[in-house]
């Protein structure tokens, strides 16, 4: 039980697997521009070299500015743990709100870090994070509902089944809130760095940096997984689960060299109009 | 101006949608851009003073550094400007030459511009291809002049390199791959849906607007005013060739998208019938190291628009006075326009969209810190200056 | 999704970069690069030195001294144009940092 939490299929296997994903992310996505790319293990050397670098906390910063990065990791590895990869590690009734709430709170809390840190260009962006929640969260809730309402489930499960192919209204909707969620283009609008700089993380430096950078990719990490769990048949063991979460990893890359990045109300408009859409498989499920 | 409503944010000096260090003050209500004051004179380098301490040659090496992308084109409308002092007239093949290095430069700047705008609006993919494709114009520029920047190629009386034949056909089939890539990139800014998303009806600058700041180059010939100087007033050979002005009237990003792109499809154009019109023949004209006394202007078509020069001799070797004028300091006034009631999102691709060019902007102003009165300096107070 | 086809042809095409100081780019003929001099060719006229914008060659005819200053050159390859023997071009090497003040010196 301990061994399954903590080492695998739990919080190091996920933070460990959620880096080397996004390095391989990173990998897939320079090939498709046609460049070499750097090494798949650099987003370790990355994260390694920001533990080691000066932590300066700016002058205005407001109280949480510490505290609120740490906060935004932990939900979203205690959100890692709530899903049944092979089996559930913990169970609960209701567990698919749970994750749904760490999930979001992970979110609002690297937001919130980005609210103390009082820049205006951080503030900006946290500002449009909030606003873009308020967007996708509606699609993501419907893609998590309608599997749980379709087998009339009191807490999350592995489904044998590829429900992707019964529900794919939903299945979409989930990718679509994926994309915002962890900042891939065409949604990675918090932190357009063209215009903010960064957005959010622009005051932070060393470990807290590494901690908001870590949030997102296991963020990442953690959405596959849940994804896979939840529409794409489950992993039986180790090796299904590899080719399944690298293919959600790799629809993801293509939307990320695929798109520019669109404004703030655009994907406000597109959000609900596409909950709206998806709201057809929740109907046909009730 | 009401403070509680509005906040300001930096665009600059150092912020990663510029390259160059400028500083644009951005006062936001909500995400709307309300007013945006435009600073600029980071980059000041005294140019205009130091050519006057150097020879008419060596000059051109200095001019040439104005700006990393226009540098031919530069070189090129002050050779024109002291060649019309010496009253002195380069052979055929040097002009084709001239013109052929001005063409390339405009094919890659605007590839480049390209590459420009698909980041600023957060397409990594756009920005990449786009440079990829701008290489194989680098490359031709670095067989051609011996280097990738500054090309050297325009010298007072001529050029200071040949086309090889194998050069020629190198050109040609160059040309052919990038007219295709040209293609699909039109078809990508017209057709991708999240592209015209950002680019349709963001940064308008009506007909009117753009004539009451004059703007020039491709930003003016989007809002539908023919500008082009190679048709307007003829320098070099252009009235040999044959081309199509290139002008849009929609008014806004994906305008100059468009017209900068097409004009590429006319520049390769250019390029073609300069190697076939070119004759065999003399490269370069003996001129004498100084110049007789007197003054003229000369324009050139950059990439950005309208580039003007003033030099003036007084019968030494060295100018008395050269004065540069850069078709972004035209067009760097028409962004308060553009910019007011867009949303900060689209902040960085309208400043992107005229093309800017802070290095060759920047003027400089004395302000004495103590009363606060700004001057600017006179032409008697530079002759002092000068050694 | 119009650069779909790009993206597509870029995975199995061979990367456009290249990893710069494991592979390097071969410059064409008429590079203009780090300068070699040929002492025995050389007359010591004086005229690359008039030549230069910025200044950045050093010539005394009687005491049979030339030399460079390549932390100053910008490359125009003028000094290459006006000398009557040839002695002095700009070669193809590229790659000439050092953090050595004397490297930087031809003579």
């Amino acid at each position: 039980m301990l061994f399954e939490l903590l080492v695998y299929p739990g919080i190091i296997f996920i933070i460990l697997t959620a880096v080397l994903y996004s390095g391989i992310m990173r990998k897939i996505a320079a090939r498709m521009q046609n460049r070499i790319g750097p090494p798949i293990y650099q987003v370790f050397y990355d994260i390694i070299k920001l533990t080691g670098k000066e932590n300066i906390r700016p002058k205005q910063a407001k109280p949480g500015f510490t505290l609120f990065p740490a906060i935004a990791l932990a939900s979203a590895l205690i959100a890692g743990i709530l899903i049944p990869v092979y089996a559930p590690i913990i169970s609960f009734t209701g567990d698919y709100i749970a994750i749904i709430y760490f999930l979001l709170f992970s979110s609002v809390a690297v937001f919130m870090s980005g609210y103390a840190s009082s820049n205006n260009l951080a503030v900006t962006g946290a500002i449009r994070g909030i606003v873009l929640i308020f967007a996708y969260e509606l699609s993501f809730i419907i893609s998590i509902i309608v599997p749980i309402l379709a087998f009339s489930l009191t807490s999350i499960q592995s489904f044998d089944t590829w429900l992707i192919a019964y529900y794919p209204l939903a299945a979409l909707s989930m990718f679509i809130a994926m994309l915002a969620k962890v900042e891939i283009p065409p949604f990675h609008i918090p932190n357009a760095h063209q215009e903010l700089v960064g957005g959010y993380s622009v005051e932070f430096t060393g470990r807290r940096l590494a901690l908001i950078e870590l949030t997102t990719i296991v963020k990442t990490f953690v959405l596959i997984l849940l994804m896979v769990t939840l529409y794409l048949g489950g992993a039986q063991n180790i090796f299904i689960l590899t080719i399944k979460s690298l293919a959600v990893l790799f629809a993801l890359t293509l939307s990320r060299v695929l798109f520019a990045r669109l404004r703030i109300e655009q994907a406000l408009r597109f959000y609900w109009i596409f909950a709206l859409i998806a709201a057809i498989d929740l109907i046909r499920v009730l | 101006m009401n403070d509680d409503t509005c906040y300001t944010l930096p665009l600059g000096p150092q912020h990663p949608a510029l390259v160059e260090p400028e500083y644009l003050n951005i006062h936001l209500d909500g995400e709307t851009i309300v007013n945006v004051d435009i600073n600029i004179g980071f980059m000041h380098r005294g140019i205009e003073k130091a050519l006057q301490q150097r020879t008419y040659q060596q000059d051109r090496f200095l001019i040439e550094k104005i700006c990393g992308i226009c540098s031919s084109i530069h070189t090129l409308t002050y050779c024109n400007a002291v060649e019309k002092l010496l009253d002195v007239d380069i052979p055929e093949r040097a002009k084709y030459i001239r013109m052929i290095v001005a063409e390339f430069e405009r094919l890659h700047s605007h590839m480049l511009w390209v590459g420009i705008a698909g980041y600023e609006i957060g397409f990594d993919t756009v920005f990449q291809m786009a440079w990829r494709d701008r290489e194989l114009v680098m490359e031709l520029l670095e067989d051609l002049s011996g280097n990738r920047v500054s090309y050297s190629m325009n010298t007072i009386g001529g050029v200071r390199r040949d086309i090889s034949k194998d050069m020629a056909k190198k050109i040609r089939t160059t040309m052919d791959k990038i007219d295709s890539r040209l293609h699909h990139y039109i078809n990508v800014f017209v057709n991708d849906s999240t592209i015209t998303k950002r680019t349709k009806g963001t940064g308008i600058l009506k007909q009117e607007d753009a004539k009451r700041y004059s703007a020039i180059g491709p930003l003016a010939r989007a809002s539908g005013i023919s500008c082009d100087l190679r048709k307007k007033a003829p320098y070099l050979l252009y009235d040999t060739v044959d081309f199509k002005e290139i002008t849009h009237d929609t008014d806004d990003v994906e305008s100059r998208a468009i017209v900068r792109l097409k004009e590429l499809l006319e520049s390769t154009k250019i390029i073609r019938q300069c190697l076939h019109l070119m004759q065999k023949g003399e490269l370069t004209i003996k001129v004498p190291e100084t110049v007789p006394e007197g003054e003229t202007i000369s324009r050139g078509e950059a990439p950005r628009g309208e580039i003007f020069y003033y030099v003036r001799s007084d019968g030494t070797d060295r100018p008395y006075r050269v004065k540069i004028n850069t078709p972004t300091l035209a067009n760097i006034h028409p962004l308060q326009s553009m910019l007011k009631g867009q949303q900060l999102a689209d902040l960085p691709i309208i400043v992107a969209s005229i093309d800017p060019c802070f290095s060759c902007t920047d003027r400089v102003t004395l302000i004495d810190t103590k009363t606060g009165i700004s001057k600017t300096v006179d032409e008697t107070y530079l002759q002092k200056l000068k050694r | 999704m119009k650069m779909l086809s790009d993206i597509i042809k870029n995975l199995i095409r061979k990367p456009a970069t290249e990893k710069y100081p494991y592979t390097k780019k071969k410059t064409p003929k008429g590079f203009r690069g780090k300068h070699e001099y040929d002492r025995e060719k050389c007359i010591y006229c004086g005229l690359c030195a008039k030549a230069c914008p910025v200044h950045t060659i050093g010539v005394i005819k009687d005491k049979r001294f030339w030399q460079l200053d390549m932390s100053r050159c910008i490359f125009c390859g003028r000094c290459e144009d006006v000398c009557p023997t040839k002695c002095l071009r700009l070669g193809n090497d590229f790659e000439m940092a050092s953090d050595k003040k004397e490297d930087f010196i031809i003579k």
